[in-house]
């Protein structure tokens, strides 16, 4: 494309809030990419599953990880010193961002879904993943609300398969 | 992250810095400070399955193997191919600290030893798995969490999954007067093209008769779909190859060193490759001049992502990269001093591992030109250094019984 990354576009919340963002920034979301392609952004964007607090968290995101890629030395990878102190820098921005409370973070996770940003998605589970580490089989059950289907004789032999994974 | 194979270790760690009662401190720790979390959202929605058991793929093998037991969708979702292979690509690259160390001891016993290895680098702690099931052979791996064992059997330490290869088969038109040696060299990976699992083994003939003739080497390769092994004849000439002490699969090709004898009792050193895909070797030419007969010490290894040459002469460490068929002198460090330093491979991909007089680690990183000690002596000589890898990747014979199917193969001379 000849012009510069100044085209902006008009993204409303389910709350209809609406962000202006610049073009490159939208583009980290594949959903809202084929969107474009397919030529439905002349007006605002609507995003009926987003709302607007969890938009301009998933904006701020994009903003970062498109600033990042573009101040990269082009020779940069993870065998040079520039690369990796570039890559531990993100690194730890991604960290500060995730420390949100649990609902948010759902709500990040869901919507990183449905706009398709994979790199948004993978860090959010991660961070949750991380939050159900090391839990009892009933902390698990009562944190996703899931009854045991196993009859006792089931669930024991279920266990001694992987005897190892419960000491 | 503790050292997570104890169930192979006799007993408590030997070498261990108040780790354990750290590690469960941390342990408790966490368990304390992660909330129990609801699944609803904000917005009233409830978490779909499927992104439930995206963050479920991103938790190490032990959690994932316990929560099977929660429920039987939640038993039959972990134990899919599908949630299996998106758990490996997640968990590629974690965990590369934990190490799967072989030492030999003055008494000619391989040791299997695992290293919890910190930032510094420096080994935390370290303890023998003795009674692991691949104890006293050689170990070449991870691919994808499995280990080929060198008494012919794969291993996933994670799942505790080992798997004894059917009996290697042999040349059915083998030179007259031979036998297959019990020396060989192998190799292991994933074919690129399918995902089939192969092993690559080179045997040497042996004359059973007085007259002294070598032949080339014969090449057989197993594949984990078909459970059976190929005879993929025989190399062009006679090679000496080399034991890799680090695991090199690399563009889906494996490398060993290799000597070529020349018909005048001179031998120049070269490379070999093996495709796995097409079952093709190459001779490619190593960077240095490959008729120099010094004492050099040197090896191969991975250096990102490309084939890496180590090589140390006079208190110098030279690494090669090979691109495109090409070699690069990537970097040129001095050691210190001009004692004795072999280069045992690699480590995180840009890492390389030295080893010293006395089976002394030490892990030299060229970006920064530093060189540390990793603070830990195996044994008499440091046979392989892995990274220990995780996965769920199961490899058990789903098959009938194997028997059936060996009456009617030949086992010959093995």
């Amino acid at each position: 494309m000849a012009e510069t990354s100044s085209k902006k576009i008009i993204l409303k919340s389910s709350d209809n809030e609406d962000f202006e963002v610049d073009e490159i920034v939208a583009l980290e979301s594949q959903t809202i990419k084929h969107m474009i392609e397919d030529g439905c952004a002349d007006n605002a964007i609507p995003l009926p599953n987003v709302t607007a607090k969890t938009l301009s968290k998933v904006i701020e995101y994009c903003k970062k990880h498109v600033d990042v890629a573009a101040t990269k030395p082009a020779d940069a990878s993870t065998s040079t010193a520039a690369g990796v102190a570039g890559d531990d820098e993100l690194k730890k921005w991604d960290e500060e961002f995730v420390k949100v409370d649990q609902t948010a973070l759902f709500d990040l996770i869901l919507a990183a879904n449905y706009l398709d940003i994979k790199s948004l998605l993978e860090l959010t589970c991660q961070s949750v993943a991380d939050g159900i580490k090391n839990k009892t089989v009933e902390e698990v059950r009562k944190t996703f609300n899931i009854t045991n289907d196993f009859t006792p004789e089931e669930e024991e032999a279920v266990r001694k398969e992987n005897q190892w994974a419960f000491e | 992250m503790a050292l997570s194979l104890k169930r192979y270790a006799e007993s408590r760690p030997l070498f261990d810095t108040g780790l354990y009662r750290l590690l469960t401190e941390r342990i408790n720790k966490e368990r304390e400070n992660s909330v129990l979390i609801s699944i609803t959202t904000n917005s009233g929605h409830l978490l779909p399955e499927n992104l439930l058991f995206e963050i479920l793929s991103w938790l190490p093998v032990k959690d994932v193997l316990r929560y099977k037991s929660v429920s039987k969708s939640w038993y039959a979702t972990i134990s899919s191919p599908h949630f299996i292979s998106n758990h490996l690509k997640n968990n590629h690259n974690n965990n590369q600290s934990c190490i799967l160390a072989q030492y030999y001891l003055s008494q000619g016993e391989l040791l299997l030893e695992e290293l919890l290895i910190d930032e510094t680098p420096r080994v935390l702690a370290s303890q023998v798995l003795s009674k692991s099931p691949v104890d006293n052979t050689r170990i070449c791996g991870p691919c994808d969490g499995l280990y080929y064992c060198s008494e012919r059997a794969l291993w996933n330490p994670a799942i505790n999954e080992l798997r004894t290869l059917p009996p290697i088969i042999a040349n059915p038109n083998p030179p007259p007067n031979t036998l297959y040696s019990c020396h060989d060299i192998y190799g292991f990976g994933s074919d690129p093209l399918t995902g089939d699992y192969k092993v690559v083994v080179i045997k040497d003939y042996w004359s059973t008769n007085d007259e002294y003739v070598s032949y080339p080497a014969s090449v057989l390769v197993f594949s984990l779909r078909t459970d059976s092994w190929k005879y993929c004849g025989d190399l062009t000439q006679e090679y000496y190859l080399e034991h890799n002490k680090c695991y090199i699969f690399v563009k889906g090709c494996c490398f060993w060193r290799a000597s070529s004898l020349h018909t005048d009792e001179n031998y120049s050193e070269v490379i070999i490759s093996f495709d796995m895909a097409s079952h093709s070797f190459q001779e490619i030419h190593g960077p240095e001049n490959p008729d120099i007969k010094q004492l050099h010490n040197r090896c191969l290894g991975i250096y990102d992502d490309s084939l890496g040459f180590f090589s140390v002469f006079d208190g110098i460490l030279n690494i090669w990269t090979l691109n495109h068929e090409a070699w690069t002198k990537k970097f040129t460090i001095g050691l210190g001093c001009v004692d004795d330093f072999w280069p045992v491979g690699h480590w995180m991909n840009n890492k390389v591992l030295i080893e010293r007089r006395g089976g002394k680690l030490v892990l030299c990183d060229p970006i920064t030109q530093e060189l540390k000690d990793l603070g830990f002596e195996g044994g008499s000589s440091c046979e392989g250094f892995f990274t220990y890898m995780e996965s769920l990747v199961s490899i058990k014979d789903r098959n009938k019984s194997r028997e059936d199917k060996e009456r009617q193969v030949d086992n010959s001379q093995v």
